[in-house]
């Protein structure tokens, strides 16, 4: 029972940490020419989670091998930092005005302030909750904008709206993610058997809804550009 | 220990659905504001058209009374002078070459006349239909000497709705007499293409042309606008082709998605 167990929880976690990002790199490899810069930071971003995790496997497998302990918490760190740039650079080109440059500005200052005030305090081999929780809230706020404004000013169909589905797909893990993993730290700390089905239930599920949806939404910016370019044939 | 997973877990649900709570809420207001918004165009829409087609009833209704006026008093009086002149050759012989210019005259003038009244009688050019009123005014305008008109005459019914045919002769009319009033034009073709339940008007002149643009921004152009105007009230395309020094091109089309 507890190997099944054991399987289901790999099987869940290669799911949302491969296969789903896999998707969604191949839909965005896919429809790459038909991308505008804001989807290409988007598909940029699943590219550096992708380095990411390779970086991640080799320091593990260098780790085993020299009989260290295993951790890769620098390599998430520094993936941290640039998985924000990108996605409030990408909120910014969305909106593309001069506001969202300085709350964009202002909104990186602040999680850069939390990063290294956690950073300084815990040190660089302890995941940065507090700065990924202050990520997270900063994201879902923007995004949420770009819902709202997607929705009231661009009002079109959903199946003609990749940037809907993208947002929601964002929306659910960055929102969702922010009470586990202000927590993460203390659990890891105090409950770490509980920790990992914490994060195999929370983490793996918002991270499969996350990529699935972007992957959906690479493939509705690749049909909707064919769907132009035939009926301009037309 | 299981409370804290468990409070981690509803926690985490409960953003999720207060985040799904949001989307549902933009999403349903959003529709509302666009549904709204549509109504909103749909109605200023309706009383454009309406006002339009006011516009156009009251001009209507104003061409007839005049055409109407025109025909009873105008010609009644040039036919009592000509009754007079007629008169007047019978008691005196001896003018009666001297008054044969103005008799001729008079015939012409009685003939434009007829011919004008008929072009603004609705209820005329109605029962006539369109191509014979182009005939008509064809036939006024080479009177007039003023420019050559080419016609080809065309038979039958037009592919067109009554309403249609009417504004149709209204553009072909406005179009004629910014030809005669603006743009010094020698030559004046019109043609018509009727087949394949299509309809097309092309009117040609060899004048002076205009930029198209300039004009349309200036406010001389209240007879261009009039085109323009009429075309989409008959749901017809209007396409004018004209440049400084090369003539004009006026082609008026039934929109195809009519049908």
């Amino acid at each position: 029972m507890i190997h099944l167990h054991s399987i289901n929880k790999m099987m869940l976690s290669i799911i949302s940490n491969l296969i789903c990002p896999a998707i969604a790199l191949s839909m965005g490899i896919l429809s790459y020419r038909n991308l505008n810069e804001f989807w290409r930071l988007l598909f940029f971003q699943i590219v550096a989670y992708g380095i990411t995790l390779i970086i991640s496997y080799a320091l593990t497998a260098y780790q085993k091998s020299q009989g260290q302990d295993e951790n890769t918490q620098i390599v998430y760190n520094a993936f941290m930092l640039i998985e924000m740039l990108i996605l409030i650079t990408a909120a910014h080109v969305y909106f593309n005005v001069v506001w969202s440059k300085h709350l964009a500005f202002f909104a990186y200052g602040l999680f850069l302030m939390v990063f290294l005030l956690q950073i300084s305090y815990n040190g660089i081999h302890t995941f940065a909750n507090y700065a990924s929780a202050a990520q997270s809230t900063i994201l879902t706020l923007f995004y949420g904008a770009i819902v709202y404004q997607y929705f009231f000013f661009h009002p079109a169909p959903l199946g003609r709206s990749p940037e809907i589905w993208m947002c929601v797909g964002l929306l659910a893990f960055l929102a969702g993610c922010i009470p586990y993993i202000t927590m993460i730290n203390y659990m890891q700390k105090t409950y770490p058997r509980e920790n990992i089905i914490l994060y195999g239930t929370i983490i793996n599920i918002l991270s499969i809804v996350r990529y699935l949806l972007l992957a959906f939404g690479f493939f509705l910016v690749h049909r909707n550009t064919l769907a132009l370019k035939t009926k301009t044939y037309e | 220990m299981n409370d804290i997973v468990l409070a981690i877990v509803w926690v985490t649900l409960l953003v999720l659905f207060l985040i799904a709570g949001i989307l549902i809420v933009f999403f349903v207001s959003a529709r509302q504001r666009l549904r709204q918004q549509i109504e909103l165009t749909e109605t200023k829409l309706a009383f454009e058209r309406e006002l339009r087609q006011v516009e156009t009833e009251v001009s209507e209704h104003i061409m007839s009374q005049f055409a109407q006026e025109l025909h009873d008093n105008i010609g009644q009086l040039l036919t009592a002078m000509h009754i007079q002149l007629e008169n007047q050759k019978l008691d005196h012989p001896h003018l009666s070459e001297g008054l044969k210019p103005i008799g001729i005259y008079l015939e012409e003038v009685t003939q434009q006349l007829r011919l004008l009244s008929r072009t603004f009688n609705n209820d005329y050019l109605n029962h006539i239909g369109l191509f014979a009123a182009i005939q008509t005014e064809v036939e006024r305008l080479r009177v007039l000497r003023r420019f050559e008109v080419s016609w080809e005459p065309v038979v039958g019914p037009t592919n067109l709705g009554k309403n249609q045919e009417l504004m149709t002769f209204r553009i072909l009319q406005e179009i004629i007499q910014n030809a005669l009033r603006h743009a010094s034009a020698k030559k004046l073709s019109i043609r018509v293409d009727n087949k394949n339940n299509g309809f097309e008007m092309l009117v040609a002149d060899d004048g002076k042309g205009f930029s198209l643009d300039e004009t349309l921004q200036s406010q001389k152009a209240s007879g261009l606008r009039n085109i323009l105007k009429r075309s989409r009230l008959a749901a017809m395309e209007c396409i004018i082709e004209t440049s400084p020094g090369k003539g004009s091109l006026f082609i008026i089309k039934k929109m195809a998605t009519l049908d």
